[in-house]
């Protein structure tokens, strides 16, 4: 009583476990029409509640211009320079690192410890990547990945598949939400009843009530920034958290050259 | 003056237990109906003996008689009465012209109701009164024989078997008010020299009285505990009895389980500034503490006060756990869906005052099932604010409260007070600023004795003991249980 904290919520700081990083998984099934766009505005939200995000992005491979994840996995030094906490915002090239991360690791539980290792002081980890990728990290695990559904014709189909392979080979439940307007809009073989024919398709052929969020998101309406922070707040409750353990499994691929450390990300 | 109050389920029980301890010597000074039958307010012939006027005015007493309220030839009886209160009251500080008067009214009234009953509708039967009570006008009284005389007989003799109210009421509808402030006031009078009767008669219930009025106890409350007191204690007793008797009405969580271990769906709701979004930290650390941040939601809806969800989102980001918002209904119930999971979801309300219209809207929004209504209130607040604030937030089911800022209250009396008044359920109090160190379940000893330990430290808001005459108030409207 009589000691003089820094603040009075000094008390919560000894509750967290500041080490632990959540991880965020938001499916890609569709073009990029809509997902990329509803992806930026979701992180641009988290970042605005003042999280730190980093994005892996398994649809684009690293290289020699653009290192990610692989170098990261292959040089503790990207790793320790990698200071995620001092930036808002990163987004790794993360294609090829994930396959070679998921062939070394004998268990895939091994994959998401070595993720948790790297990413540490990253506080939000999004992982954006197609239904097997993200399978091969998070099956059997409680999140719940981010699908988003748009009313035209062809994205049942995508989205009912990538749908069926999380739930079927993963054990995921994804979150569906319906993203309107935009270039993808009713005009280009409209769906209107989007949400409807994949919840029947969904219950039918599954025998799965898919989980729905109740708000759609507008893109392009002013007040898509509450609607979106509606729903980045509730995709960050469904986020899996990882605690800070020993690692259990270092993988080194190979050393490359020095001029590796010219990349930047 | 031994002036004592007896209650009983009629006038003529209650007039027996006068008789029983007065004897046949019993002045009956006022009755009036109360809840539990019929009050009557009566003293000891001898008593009036000392109000002998000071104009040597001699009085055989042999004349006198056992007076009984039919009695009309006690005019100078009742004028000894009257100035003898008027002295009592003159000590009291109290202006007794309109009391004295309306004696005298009262008297010339029945004078003349007994005359009326025996005389001709056309007969006046009203003596011209030579002093009139102020503000009672009785030339209304219709009285003159040439109006008379075009009053149709059927009427008139139901006139003349009118009670005295209604033939008060019927001249003028001013008199039938003003003649009721009058009773009122003769009550209140006689209601403080009964109190002063048994002032003189027990210092410890005076002493007791001054106490629960120090510490910030409401008179009503006060007044209840001493009048079921046992009369054979003594101070220290009656002390401990007084605080065990509070303990006793003080109704704290009978499970003695705390907030964050019982879990749940909680509403802190509340006015403004009472301490909302900390306890919703507080409890959500203490619950995390225990089992895990991932057992803790919160929720705000507090979309109007400038930093709200920014404050929570804080606590929330410390603690590991997502603060969401929740703007209508809709999204409160979706939100809560997804939280069920979870071992305690805590709702952050906006603050409004007891009169906010916008206070019915949230409590239509916070009408959800499984959904706990807390309300916060300030301890150190007044006590008519707090009757205020529990009328306006009032639940439909049992009211659970916290007090907050016990630390920060001068006197712990009128919360408490409130608390017992209202059978409102205490669950917690917090005790600080810190997070969330600073909150504590609810202890009634503790409470009561902490009450009882703040003495007023300012002279201005302390109470002496010339002043309890004045805390007085007519009987109280809510059962105390004092079978200890």
């Amino acid at each position: 009583m009589l000691e003089i904290a820094p603040h009075q919520a000094s008390g919560l700081l000894k509750i967290k476990n500041t080490h632990a990083t959540r991880f965020i998984a938001i499916v890609k099934h569709a073009d990029a029409e809509f997902e990329l766009p509803l992806l930026w505005r979701l992180c641009a939200s988290l970042v605005e509640l003042g999280h730190t995000v980093t994005v892996l992005d398994t649809t684009t491979a690293e290289s020699h211009t653009q290192p990610g994840l692989e170098q990261l996995l292959d040089n503790d030094f990207f790793h320790a320079i990698a200071n995620f906490q001092a930036q808002g915002w990163n987004i790794i090239p993360a294609a090829t690192g994930l396959q070679t991360l998921a062939a070394l690791a004998q268990q895939q539980a091994q994959a998401l410890h070595c993720l948790n290792q790297l990413f540490a002081d990253a506080g939000i980890v999004v992982v954006y990547g197609p239904s097997d990728c993200l399978n091969t990290l998070f099956a059997h695990h409680r999140i719940h990945p981010l699908l988003a559904v748009a009313a035209a014709r062809k994205y049942l189909l995508s989205s009912y598949g990538a749908l069926k392979h999380l739930l079927l080979h993963g054990g995921l439940k994804p979150l569906i939400v319906n993203v309107t307007q935009g270039v993808f809009a009713a005009n280009k073989d409209p769906a209107p009843d989007m949400l409807a024919a994949l919840s029947k398709c969904v219950q039918t052929f599954l025998g799965y009530e898919a989980k729905i969020a109740h708000t759609s998101v507008q893109l392009a309406s002013p007040d898509a920034g509450q609607t979106l922070q509606a729903l980045a707040l509730r995709i960050l409750e469904d986020a899996l958290t990882l605690e800070r353990a020993a690692p259990i499994f270092t993988p080194h691929v190979h050393r490359h050259e020095t001029d590796y450390l010219e990349g930047s990300f | 003056m031994n002036i004592q109050r007896f209650i009983a389920p009629t006038a003529r029980e209650a007039l027996a237990k006068a008789r029983a301890v007065f004897g046949d010597e019993t002045v009956i000074l006022f009755n009036r109906p109360s809840a539990q039958g019929v009050e009557v307010i009566a003293t000891v012939e001898e008593s009036l003996a000392a109000f002998e006027p000071r104009p040597t005015v001699e009085k055989n007493k042999s004349e006198r008689s056992v007076p009984t309220p039919a009695n009309t030839n006690r005019s100078s009886s009742y004028k000894e009465v009257a100035s003898k209160v008027e002295e009592d009251a003159t000590q009291l500080a109290m202006s007794t012209l309109s009391f004295q008067d309306y004696v005298r009214e009262r008297m010339a009234r029945k004078r003349h109701e007994a005359s009326a009953a025996v005389t001709t509708p056309t007969d006046a039967g009203v003596e011209p009164q030579k002093k009139r009570a102020r503000g009672v006008s009785f030339n209304a009284v219709p009285t003159e024989p040439h109006h008379s005389s075009a009053i149709p007989t059927a009427v008139a003799g139901v006139k003349k078997s009118l009670p005295s109210s209604a033939f008060a009421s019927e001249a003028a509808p001013s008199i039938a008010s003003e003649l009721q402030a009058m009773k009122d006031l003769m009550q209140e009078r006689f209601d403080t020299l009964t109190w002063l009767g048994q002032a003189q008669q027990s210092p410890v219930k005076t002493n007791i009285m001054l106490k629960f009025i120090r510490s910030g106890y409401s008179p009503a409350l006060a007044r209840e505990v001493v009048a079921q007191m046992p009369a054979e204690l003594a101070m220290p007793d009656a002390t401990h009895w007084s605080m065990e008797v509070l303990k006793c009405n003080l109704k704290i969580s009978p499970s003695e389980i705390a907030l964050h271990e019982e879990g749940g769906v909680f509403a802190l709701m509340g006015p403004t500034g009472v301490g909302k979004t900390t306890l919703a930290a507080k409890l959500a650390g203490l619950c995390a503490r225990l089992y895990g941040p991932a057992s803790v939601g919160l929720i705000t809806l507090d979309t109007y006060r400038v930093g709200a969800q920014e404050q929570l989102r804080a606590y929330g980001k410390m603690l590991g756990v997502v603060a969401h918002i929740a703007h209508d209904r809709p999204a409160l119930q979706d939100l809560l869906g997804l939280l069920a999971g979870k071992k305690m979801v805590l709702l952050d309300t906006t603050g409004l005052a007891p009169r906010d219209p916008r206070k019915r809207e949230m409590l239509d929004l916070l009408n959800l099932p499984d959904v706990k209504h807390l309300l916060v209130l300030n301890a150190g607040a007044h006590g008519e604010t707090l009757d205020d604030v529990i009328n306006a937030f009032k639940a439909p089911k049992s009211q659970q409260v916290v007090f907050s800022k016990v630390d920060e209250a001068a006197k712990l009396g009128p919360v408490i007070d409130a608390a017992i008044r209202y059978q409102l359920t205490v669950r917690a109090v917090t005790t600080g600023q810190r997070v969330p160190e600073d909150v504590e379940a609810a202890n009634a000893e503790k409470l009561i004795r902490a009450s009882m330990r703040n003495a007023s430290t300012s002279a201005a808001f302390d109470a002496k003991p010339s002043d309890l005459g004045l805390f007085f108030n007519q009987s109280s409207t809510f059962q105390l249980n004092t079978s200890l």
